[in-house]
C-alpha cells in the first residue's frame, strides 16, 4: 500500500455549519471548519499575524475570523478583513496556509502534504455506499497498532444482539487502504458493515472514525448507532486496560 | 530549565510577588530565569530572597528592592535601574494590586499583547471595545533613546466599560510605557476625572522562557469602588487574555522577519520587537524558525 | 433584591449569573475577594458559609450555600414555565438530579487543574487532570448517544439546570491544560449552550459571534 499525505479529519456530520475544530496530525495542527453555506476547509492552525490558533476563532458567513484581533479569511486562506483597519483592503501577501479538503460519503480528507497529489481511489470508491456516521473514537496506541486490533475485532452484530438465536457471524475485514479498515459481519443473509477511517494523532495516539452500514429504517438507526458507540467505547476501555484476557475477548482469533 | 545565561535578562530588576507574599511563616517559593528562589520576611522586617537548590537550601542571597507594593529583585551584577514612576507620589492617587496570573508563554508575548489596541473588541468584549468600532486610529510608536524606552502616544480607542468607574462608553486615550522587556505600563483616560489619566502596570515575573506570572496594579483616581472590584475588573481583563496568551503559536516571541505578519495597528508591537532585538535578549524569543507550528502538548 | 456573593472567576459563581440573566431576574452581586485576598476562607465569610466557599446567594433574607442548591431553587421560584427544572415527571427529575451531581465531580477535578495552572495553587495538578478527562469521557459519550436520539442536552431534548452546573468547569478545562479537542459531543454543545438566548460569559469562555459584522 502507498503511503498517502491524505488523512480523515472526521466525520462530517460533527462538523456543524459554521462551526472550526481542532485537528492533530504528526508534525502539525490544523484548523477544519465549515462555511455557512456548507463546504468544509483546512487550514493551518496558526493565525499568520500574530500565531493564534484559528481553531479557537469562529466562522462569519464563509469566513474564518481569528479570535485574537477578529482578522478574517476565506476558504483560500486569503484575508479578507483586518478589523483595525476597516477601509483597508488587505494586501495578497496576507494568507493563511490552507490544505485540499474534501468530503467523500461522509468523512471529511485532507490533504496534509504539499505534494498535489490527487485523493486515493479508495476514498472515492466509498462514494455511493449507504453509510450512517456514528462517532469518532480517540486512543492511546499508534495507528499500525490500532489497524492489526481492528483487522481481527469481534463485532458484534446489532441484528445478533436483537434476535439472541446465536446465528453464527462470519466477519471479512478489509484493509482498503493504511487508513481505512472495513469490517463485515454477516449474520445469516444480512450484512453489517463497518467503515472505520483510523487518524494518527501522534505516534501514540489514534482516532478512529466510524461509520456503519444504513440498513435499517429511520426508527431504527439511533438504536444500531448507540449499539456501535458502546462497542466503540467498550474496545476503547479493553485496549485501555492493558490486561490481555480482557483485549483477547475483543479478538476474532481468540 | 537551568538559570538563562542570557546578560540582559539576568541584568534586570524583576518582580517576585507582591510584598505581603512573603512572610515569615510562609515564605514566596518561586522562579526567576530558570533559578529556584525562595522569598521570606525576616527577623528585621526586611524582605530576603535567596537563590535555592533542588533541595530548597538556600544558596546566594539576591538584591531586593520593595518599591510599587511588590517585591523586585535582580541576579545580575550589574542591573539596569528599576523604573520611576513619579504618579506614585501624587496626591490622590490610590495603590491596589491585583496579584498574578500565571501563563504558559514567553514573558515577551505577555507584555506585547498589553500594548496591543487592536484587540480589545475580540477578547475584552464589552469591556475595552466592541464591533463595529474596531479601528485603531494612527498614533506614534517610538523608542526614546535618551531614556532607552519603547513608548506609544496619540492612542485612542472606544470603549464601553474602560475602567471599574466608567458607565457609559467613552472614547479613552493611552499612552503605553515599555521600561524593561519585562514591564509596562499604560496611561488613560480617567473616566471620572477630567484630564487625568489612570495608571495600569503590569510586572511580568519570566520563570522559564515560556513560563511566567503577570503580576499587575492599577494607581487610579477613583473614589468609587473598593480594592476587591478594581482587583476583579483587572483580574477580568488578565483572564481574558489568557487563554489567547496560551494559544499562540510558537509560544516563544518571534523577531525574524516575516514570520508574523503585522498591520499599522501593531505599531507599538513592531517598535517593541525592534527594541528587543537591538538589546540582544535571547531570553524569551524563538530560537529556530523551523519550530513554529508546535507547542508542547 | 437577590444578593450573590461573587467572584467573577468563578465558575460555580458564572453559573449563578448565567442562570439569573437567563431567568431575566435582577440581582447585586457582593464581591469577595478570592484571590489574592483568599477572603472566602475569614472568619466574616464562614459566618456566611462554614465551608469557606462560593457561591452563596442570599433572597430576601433566606441563605442558600452550593452552587446546584441555587440553581434548583431559582429555577423552583422564578422559572414560571418550569421548563429548566421539571420535578413533575420523575425521569425527568432523575435525570436532572444525576447530573446535577456529576457537576461536582467537574468542579473537584477540571476547576482545581484551573487553579494550579492559573493562580499557582497547590495541588496535584496531575490528579486533576487525570479525573477531568475520567468525567469528560463520561459526559462525551453520553452526549454522543443524546444526539442518535435527537436529544442535544444532558437531561433530554431542552436545556435545564444540568446543563447550566456542568458547562462553566468544561468550558473552562484548557484553563487548566485540558485539551477537550477530541470530545467532540462536549464541542457541540458548548457550542449550543453558547448560542442560547441570554446566554453571557464570563473571563475564559468566549461569545460566540455568528453575524457577519454590518456593513459599512
Ligand atoms: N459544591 C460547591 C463547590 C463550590 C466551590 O468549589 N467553590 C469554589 C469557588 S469556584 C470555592 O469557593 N472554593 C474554595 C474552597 O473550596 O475552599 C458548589 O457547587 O457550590
Ligand atoms: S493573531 Fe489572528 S488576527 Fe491577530
Ligand atoms: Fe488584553
Amino acid at each position: 500500500m502507498e503511503q498517502t499525505s491524505w488523512i480523515v479529519a472526521g466525520l462530517s456530520a460533527g462538523l456543524f455549519e459554521g462551526s472550526v475544530m481542532p485537528v492533530k496530525t504528526p508534525g502539525k495542527d490544523l484548523a477544519v471548519w465549515r462555511q455557512r453555506s456548507g463546504q468544509a476547509n483546512a487550514v493551518e492552525d496558526r493565525c499568520p499575524h500574530r500565531g493564534m490558533r484559528f481553531s479557537m476563532g469562529f466562522v462569519r458567513g464563509d469566513q474564518l475570523a481569528c479570535r485574537y484581533h477578529g482578522w478574517e479569511f476565506d476558504g483560500a486562506g486569503v484575508c479578507k478583513n483586518i478589523p483595525a483597519h476597516p477601509t483597508l483592503q488587505p494586501p495578497k501577501t496576507i494568507c493563511a496556509k490552507t490544505f485540499v479538503c474534501q468530503e467523500v460519503n461522509g468523512f471529511i480528507v485532507v490533504n496534509v502534504g504539499d505534494d498535489g497529489a490527487a485523493m486515493p481511489a479508495e476514498y472515492s470508491e466509498l462514494e455511493g455506499e449507504n453509510m450512517v456516521p456514528v462517532r469518532s473514537v480517540y486512543l492511546d496506541a499508534s495507528i499500525s497498532t490500532v489497524r492489526d486490533w481492528l483487522m481481527q475485532a469481534v463485532f458484534p452484530t446489532f441484528a445478533a444482539g436483537q434476535d439472541g438465536t446465536g446465528t453464527p457471524v462470519t466477519y471479512i475485514y478489509g484493509n482498503l487502504n493504511d487508513n481505512l479498515v472495513r469490517i463485515s459481519a454477516q449474520v445469516g443473509a444480512t450484512t453489517e458493515e463497518l467503515i472505520l477511517a483510523l487518524q494518527a494523532l501522534d505516534d501514540d495516539r489514534t482516532g478512529v472514525h466510524v461509520q456503519v452500514s444504513d440498513m435499517g429504517s429511520k426508527e431504527e438507526m439511533p438504536a444500531v448507532q448507540r449499539h456501535v458507540a458502546r462497542w466503540l467505547a467498550d474496545l476503547r476501555l479493553r485496549l485501555e486496560s492493558n490486561d490481555q484476557s480482557q483485549i483477547n475477548k475483543l479478538k476474532i482469533s481468540a | 530549565m537551568a538559570k538563562t545565561t542570557d546578560a540582559f535578562a539576568l541584568n534586570e530588576w524583576l518582580v517576585i510577588g507582591r510584598l505581603e507574599d512573603a512572610t515569615h511563616d510562609k515564605p514566596r517559593v518561586t522562579r526567576l530565569l530558570g533559578q529556584d528562589i525562595r522569598a521570606e520576611r525576616t527577623a528585621d522586617g526586611a524582605i530576603g530572597v535567596w537563590e535555592t537548590d533542588l533541595a530548597g537550601n538556600k544558596g546566594r542571597a539576591l538584591p531586593v528592592q520593595e518599591r510599587y507594593g511588590h517585591i523586585f529583585v535582580t541576579l545580575g551584577d550589574t542591573p539596569r535601574d528599576l523604573l520611576e514612576m513619579p504618579e506614585f507620589e501624587e496626591e490622590g492617587r490610590r495603590l491596589v494590586t491585583i496579584g498574578y496570573v500565571r501563563v504558559k508563554t514567553s514573558p515577551l508575548r505577555v507584555v506585547e499583547n498589553f500594548l496591543d489596541l487592536g484587540h480589545f473588541p475580540y477578547v475584552h468584549t464589552n469591556y475595552l471595545g466592541a464591533e463595529p468600532q474596531t479601528e485603531v486610529a494612527n498614533y506614534k510608536a517610538e523608542i526614546r533613546e535618551d531614556v532607552d524606552e519603547v513608548w506609544a502616544t496619540d492612542c485612542s480607542f472606544f470603549q464601553q466599560k474602560a475602567a471599574k468607574s466608567a458607565t457609559d462608553g467613552q472614547q479613552s486615550e493611552y499612552e503605553y510605557r515599555v521600561t524593561s522587556p519585562f514591564i509596562t505600563v499604560l496611561y488613560k483616560t480617567c473616566p471620572i476625572k477630567p484630564g487625568a489619566w489612570d495608571l495600569v502596570g503590569l510586572f511580568v515575573q519570566p520563570l522559564d522562557e515560556d513560563l511566567c506570572e503577570a503580576h499587575s496594579f492599577v494607581l487610579p483616581f477613583d473614589e468609587e469602588n473598593t480594592d476587591v472590584e478594581l482587583r476583579h475588573f483587572q483580574q477580568t481583563i488578565f483572564l481574558q487574555d489568557r487563554p489567547i496568551l496560551e494559544n499562540q503559536l510558537p509560544a516563544l516571541l518571534p523577531l525574524t522577519p516575516g514570520t508574523e505578519m503585522p498591520a499599522r495597528a501593531d505599531a507599538t508591537s513592531m517598535t517593541y520587537r525592534r527594541w528587543l532585538k537591538k538589546k540582544n535578549i535571547t531570553f524569551g524569543v524563538q530560537k529556530d524558525a523551523a519550530s513554529t507550528n508546535s507547542r508542547a502538548a | 433584591m437577590i444578593k450573590l456573593y461573587d467572584y467573577p472567576a468563578s465558575g460555580n459563581c458564572y453559573k449563578i449569573r448565567l442562570f439569573l440573566n437567563i431567568l431575566g431576574v435582577a440581582y447585586e452581586t457582593v464581591p469577595v475577594d478570592f484571590y489574592p485576598g483568599l477572603e472566602h476562607r475569614n472568619a466574616d465569610f464562614k459566618a456566611i458559609n462554614p465551608l469557606g466557599q462560593l457561591p452563596v446567594l442570599d433572597d430576601d433574607g433566606f441563605v442558600i450555600r452550593d452552587a446546584q442548591a441555587i440553581l434548583a431553587y431559582l429555577a423552583s421560584k422564578y422559572d414560571a414555565a418550569g421548563t429548566w427544572f421539571d420535578r413533575d415527571d420523575p425521569v425527568a427529575l432523575g435525570k436532572t438530579m444525576m447530573w446535577l451531581a456529576f457537576a461536582d465531580q467537574i468542579t473537584a477535578t477540571s476547576s482545581a487543574a484551573r487553579l494550579h495552572d492559573v493562580l499557582g495553587f497547590d495541588l496535584d495538578v496531575d490528579a486533576a487532570r487525570k479525573g477531568a478527562h475520567a468525567a469528560f469521557r463520561i459526559l462525551d459519550d453520553h452526549l454522543i448517544e443524546q444526539e442518535f436520539v435527537g436529544e442535544y442536552w444532558l437531561a433530554g431534548d431542552r436545556a435545564s439546570i444540568a446543563d447550566i452546573a456542568c458547562f462553566p468547569y468544561v468550558a473552562l478545562a484548557p484553563d487548566g491544560g485540558i485539551n477537550l479537542g477530541n470530545y467532540h459531543g462536549i464541542r457541540r454543545w458548548l457550542a449550543r449552550i453558547k448560542r442560547m438566548p441570554d446566554f453571557v460569559e464570563m473571563p475564559g469562555i468566549f461569545l460566540e459571534f455568528d453575524e457577519p459584522m454590518a456593513a459599512e
